[in-house]
């Protein structure tokens, strides 16, 4: 094993950001598919802070940047998770499946 | 290129208050178009004191023009230009000048339009005084005359053919104005569609004069009248260009002044208003062909054949029209007929060369006729709308002042000297005599047989209303209000007076003013001369038409069951039905007409519309049809595609920058 490197860090990124993508077509529960959302958005902070970190060291612009995408994802998911209960309200489940008014 | 006229120029500067003739009347139809739908009353002094402005433009023109005496100067075509120099619109090389031309011909209608319109207008108030509609009425009366008098101001056909439509529009507008009444919606379609028919050939004929020479200076033609007729005397219109152009352009003057076989709008035309009626005949509406043809009548004098149509149709129009004025039982109609003879007879005056002889016909015939409408008009206000001559009679002793007045019209229209009517149709005799025409002794006997016809009807409308014995009893009846007196009265004045002042008193100067230009095809008259032989028999054929209408109709010396055999019978019925006109051209709308625009509106259906527009249509939505169904409505669906099309976008990507995938 070798020195931590910005490969690394990417290649973790872009395992998280897959996870995520699966989740989100494969999960019919809509709280999960928010968990996967979440997976997703911080797969692209974790390859944001990388790049930030070992190409931009003088400076810490990413990191900044990525204290505020984690502030706004935290009131995302406040949203979004309102949004899902008031959809539990109506509908009486969560059910991704169930939900599809929006076709033709 | 249009060069600045230099007679504009030095033309006295008073003379561009002509254009406010027009501009009064079109202001005068937008207020009161404004108000027509308010309960304002006494709104027609707006049109009364604008036709009072305009005669006094009318006096100031006509006083500026006879003073500078511009014939002299061998100037008789004034341009006056709206705005000096900047053209109204450029075609290409072409230069549009918004301009007035003002010579003799112009001062003579600018007149008559004047004067008529003035006392038609002052009729109307009485007339039209109970009807809910009248300041509408106004404001169309002073539409249609604004119309008129930028036709016969304007410097260019083009400008003609803008004024040309709107005369159609105001006359269709006026025709119709009773709308309630079918047969005036149907006069109306009938007028516009009729003329509309002289209008395309009119169109194509301004293009073909207008477009098709070269000038020396390289421009591509011109619209305005003093170079075309200045192109083709210096012969820069092929014949045929110059034949066809002069022909369509007549097709539009016969089918605005009811030559024959586009006459049939005009006793239709009876179903307006009778003051518009006495309007359209007099001064606005029919003279516009006749004026069209003398402005442009050095292009028939070089075109012989359209020279030769203009002949024959003009003598056609007024031996059949005046047959046709013959049978009527209308009034109005028979007035109307009249008109279009009369009509018939300018026209083969023009053809003949008489040109200015036949305006000065349209101008004495302008007065009798509306003085005739006018009294006819009184006629029908007092029998409640009555207009059956057969039911009228003995109403000499009811309307004394109408019974002179209409009776003065009528032997003006008949040519019994020293009327107005006499000196105008010996003159044109005298042009048919000394013009040098082909067949002038078939000529001169057809119009002698003409002056016979139009006295005789003239007679008999005469005796059957004013004279005979009445069949009808008739209820309050009374005289006309001054009101519309006093127009009648003063019309009748004109039609005594005009004849004897412009070819007795004044003739020098003021048949000076209607010279145009002379050409020297002709030895034209431009001035009245006495000719014993040809008075004697003009009027002696106008007076036997009177003994032999008094005989027929009052003394009914001849029975009238000889009439109704034989070969007058045939006559009879062939002339009463108009000659068939109306129905053949039925029969072609019905047969032809209606045949070939089946065919046109199957080719537009099935190849247009069907193939051409709602097939594409059908297709796509055919498509989308089939192609709703991948919207599932499932959010990971959706999810699905965004990410694989963003993988395939980011795989092309790949691909573009670094020319391999992966």
């Amino acid at each position: 094993m070798g020195e931590l490197s910005l490969i690394h860090i990417q290649i973790a990124s872009i395992v998280l950001f897959s996870i995520g993508i699966y989740g989100v077509l494969s999960r019919r529960n809509a709280v999960l598919i928010l968990l996967a959302i979440e997976l997703m958005l911080n797969a692209v902070n974790l390859n944001l802070i990388g790049v930030s970190a070992f190409l931009d060291q003088s400076r810490f612009l990413g990191h900044i940047l990525i204290i505020f995408i984690i502030t706004i994802a935290a009131a995302e998911v406040a949203l979004a998770l309102a949004i899902v209960l008031k959809l539990y309200k109506e509908k009486r489940n969560t059910d991704v499946d169930k939900l599809d008014v929006l076709k033709w | 290129m249009y060069e600045i006229n230099e007679a504009a120029l030095q033309a006295p500067s008073n003379l561009g208050i002509v254009w406010w003739a027009p501009i009064l009347y079109i202001i005068s139809f937008v207020v009161l178009g404004v108000l027509s739908r308010t309960k304002i009353k006494y709104t027609y002094f707006v049109p009364i004191i604008v036709s009072f402005i305009s005669i006094g433009i009318f006096i100031t023109v006509f006083s500026t023009y006879v003073s500078n005496n511009w014939e002299r100067y061998g100037c008789d075509i004034i341009g006056v230009c709206w705005n000096g120099i900047d053209p109204w619109f450029v075609i290409g090389d072409i230069e549009m000048h918004f301009g007035a031309i003002i010579d003799g011909l112009t001062v003579t209608m600018l007149g008559l339009i004047s004067i008529v319109g003035s006392l038609v207008i002052i009729y109307s108030v009485s007339y039209m005084h109970d009807d809910p509609r009248k300041t509408w009425y106004f404001s169309c009366i002073s539409f249609f005359i604004a119309a008129m008098l930028f036709l016969v101001l304007a410097n260019n056909l083009l400008l003609i053919y803008v004024a040309w439509e709107l005369v159609g529009l105001g006359s269709y507008l006026l025709i119709g104005f009773w709308y309630g009444k079918q047969t005036a919606v149907d006069a109306a379609k009938k007028a516009f569609i009729t003329t509309r028919i002289g209008d395309v050939g009119l169109m194509v004929g301004i293009l073909i004069l207008g477009t098709s020479f070269t000038t020396s200076s390289g421009a591509i033609g011109t619209f305005h009248i003093p170079d075309i007729i200045l192109a083709a005397q210096q012969g820069m219109y092929s014949t045929s260009e110059l034949n066809w152009g002069c022909l369509l352009i007549f097709l539009g003057a016969m089918g605005k002044s009811a030559q024959f076989p586009l006459h049939i709008w005009l006793p239709d035309a009876m179903e307006g208003p009778t003051p518009v009626s006495a309007l359209i005949h007099a001064a606005t509406m029919v003279t516009a062909g006749i004026y069209l043809t003398a402005r442009l009548f050095p292009l028939y004098e070089i075109s012989t054949i359209a020279l030769t149509v203009v002949t024959v149709i003009g003598l056609i129009t007024a031996i059949i029209a005046a047959s046709m004025a013959l049978v009527m039982n209308d009034l109005k109609k028979i007035l109307a007929y009249s008109t279009v003879s009369h009509l018939g007879l300018m026209i083969f005056g023009i053809g003949t060369g008489g040109y200015a002889a036949a305006m000065l016909h349209l101008v004495a015939h302008g007065f009798s006729k509306a003085l005739l409408f006018l009294s006819a008009g009184n006629i029908m206000h007092s029998l409640h709308e009555e207009t059956d001559i057969r039911k009228m009679g003995n109403l000499r002793h009811y309307m004394p002042i109408t019974t002179i007045c209409f009776l003065i019209g009528a032997l003006s229209l008949s040519g019994i000297p020293p009327l107005s009517g006499y000196f105008s149709k010996d003159m044109l005799l005298h042009g048919v005599t000394h013009g040098k025409i082909d067949f002038t002794n078939i000529y001169f006997l057809l119009s002698l047989g003409f002056i016979f016809l139009s006295s005789l009807y003239m007679t008999r409308v005469f005796i059957l209303v004013f004279w005979s014995k009445s069949t009808t009893e008739y209820k309050d009846i009374h005289e006309a209000p001054k009101t519309m007196n006093i127009p009648i009265i003063i019309l009748t004045f004109f039609s005594i007076v005009f004849g004897i002042i412009t070819c007795l008193i004044y003739q020098d100067t003021l048949l000076d003013i209607m010279h145009l230009v002379t050409w020297g095809f002709l030895d034209t008259p431009l001035h009245f001369e006495f000719d014993l032989i040809l008075t004697i028999l003009s009027v002696g054929f106008a007076l036997s038409g009177i003994i032999a209408g008094y005989f027929l109709y009052q003394e009914n010396y001849v029975n009238k069951s000889v009439f109704n055999s034989g070969l007058f019978k045939s006559l009879n019925s062939l002339i009463s039905q108009k000659y068939y006109l109306d129905d053949a051209y039925n029969w072609i709308v019905s047969n032809v007409v209606n045949k070939v625009t089946a065919i046109v509106s199957y080719i537009d259906r099935a190849f247009v519309n069907d193939i051409g527009i709602n097939s594409p249509g059908e297709a796509i939505r055919a498509t989308s049809n089939k192609l709703r169904y991948i919207q599932t409505g499932k959010v990971y669906n959706y999810a699905l595609f965004i990410v694989l099309s963003i993988s395939v976008i980011v795989l092309i990507w790949i691909f573009l920058e670094t020319g391999k995938i992966l």
